[in-house]
């Protein structure tokens, strides 16, 4: 009740605030706005086999995978028949892409104490392995179900 | 218009809080009763677990829905103290049509969430989700059938047959639960060919050449690892030879 009463009493002072704007004011001066935040590198490519490719968030183009490339979230990496890679996150977590297959570096949503990759499987097959399942965890989301492997949530 | 907002929100945000805070526990309880339902019965901490699992509970039915969390948290620790000395294995595995088979290899269970029903998948255990059902119960895995004929590497010599050269038979230890196999063929020379049979024996004719081979056992639900691949050639026999006898004649 108590976190009910001062969220109210917040919204109402905040009310009051807008209210008390005159109407004549000059308008404000442009604010700035900051550039948006650099991409965090979720994880990198590894163990390449045969033909395998990335295709960046912001771009259309498929690019050609190279050993030890970084990944950020939205990024898509594609494998053809007879190629495969290793996806290594950030907290350990290790994830094997088999021949033909289309995944994609999800957004993270860390919580504290945890570090939680997600990763999106469009097709193929892929393998994967928790080293410490106490302390890591990864959600794999299909087109059919959501996977997850690991500590649900750890708390301080 | 801006009164009718700020009321709105005064009476939605908190209960926005609640009910992810009521969703965030029931997800950890879900995952500790899978834990409890799933350890051991002899395993160490299991009796502590699940009083703590039922502390749980208690907090969840009384909406305190942070303390319901914690509690359940603490049960999945206990229990995951021993599993989590292995490393957590699994395969997610999607179709061309969106199905999902996930199989859990070693670890602790992972968890498999569809349509707002949450199934856990043990080790050795597997499932498969069709796009838009909620998931099934998992199944024992199919373990790999052996292959036993032709044996490895075997040089064959057989006679002509409709199709080819034969029939050779190909023949495997049959697999607990397994419904049907397929048969993965490939000659060195030509197409793949994928074979089913219903028994852990096929008898196929075969063109003269060297051929590569692999089994896997089928259920309804499930597909098997494949074997090991064995190899084999097929020549054609030589025509047997024909013992002629002349007898010497009386005409002359």
């Amino acid at each position: 009740m108590n976190v009910r009463w001062s969220y109210m009493m917040f919204v109402l002072a905040l009310g009051t605030l807008s209210v008390g704007c005159p109407a004549d004011e000059k308008p404000p001066a442009p604010v700035h706005v900051p550039a948006m935040p650099p991409p965090v590198r979720r994880a990198q490519l590894k163990g390449l086999q045969g033909d395998v490719k990335v295709k960046r968030a912001a771009g259309d183009e498929w690019l050609p995978a190279q050993e030890g490339m970084a990944l950020f979230e939205n990024d898509k990496v594609r494998t053809v028949a007879g190629a495969g890679a290793q996806i290594v996150f950030a907290n350990g977590s290790v994830v094997s892409l088999g021949d033909d297959a289309l995944i994609g570096i999800a957004e993270t949503r860390p919580r504290p104490g945890q570090e939680r990759t997600d990763l999106t499987v469009l097709r193929g097959r892929v393998d994967a392995e928790l080293e410490d399942p106490a302390k890591q965890s990864l959600s794999v989301t299909t087109p059919a179900a959501t996977v997850r492997a690991g500590r649900e949530i750890v708390f301080q | 218009m801006k009164g009718s907002f700020l009321l709105a929100m005064l009476m939605l945000a908190p209960a926005e809080a609640e009910v992810r805070d009521r969703a965030r526990a029931q997800s950890v309880l879900e995952t500790a009763r899978n834990a409890v339902k799933h350890a051991d019965a002899k395993a160490a901490r299991r009796e502590e677990a699940a009083a703590k699992l039922k502390e749980a509970e208690a907090h969840f039915q009384s909406a305190r829905y942070e303390e319901a969390a914690q509690a359940a948290d603490g049960a999945w620790k206990l229990l995951s103290t021993s599993a989590a000395s292995q490393p957590t294995a699994f395969t997610v595995a999607v179709d061309d049509k969106g199905s999902t088979t996930v199989t859990s290899h070693s670890g602790q269970p992972v968890r498999v969430d569809a349509e707002g029903v949450t199934r856990s998948v043990g080790p050795n255990t597997s499932m498969r989700v069709t796009k838009g059902q909620p998931p099934p119960e998992p199944k024992p895995l199919l373990s790999v059938p052996l292959p036993t004929q032709p044996s490895d590497k075997l040089k064959l010599s057989v006679q002509p047959a409709k199709g080819g050269l034969g029939p050779i038979t190909l023949a495997w230890k049959a697999v607990e639960g397994a419904e049907s196999y397929e048969v993965e063929l490939v000659p060195v020379r030509g197409e793949k060919r994928v074979l089913t049979a219903t028994t852990a024996q096929l008898k196929v004719a075969l063109p003269a050449g060297a051929y590569r081979w692999s089994v896997r056992a089928l259920a309804r639900e499930a597909r098997g690892e494949a074997s090991p691949e064995h190899g084999f050639e097929v020549a054609e026999a030589p025509a047997k030879s024909i013992k002629l006898e002349v007898q010497s004649t009386k005409w002359k």
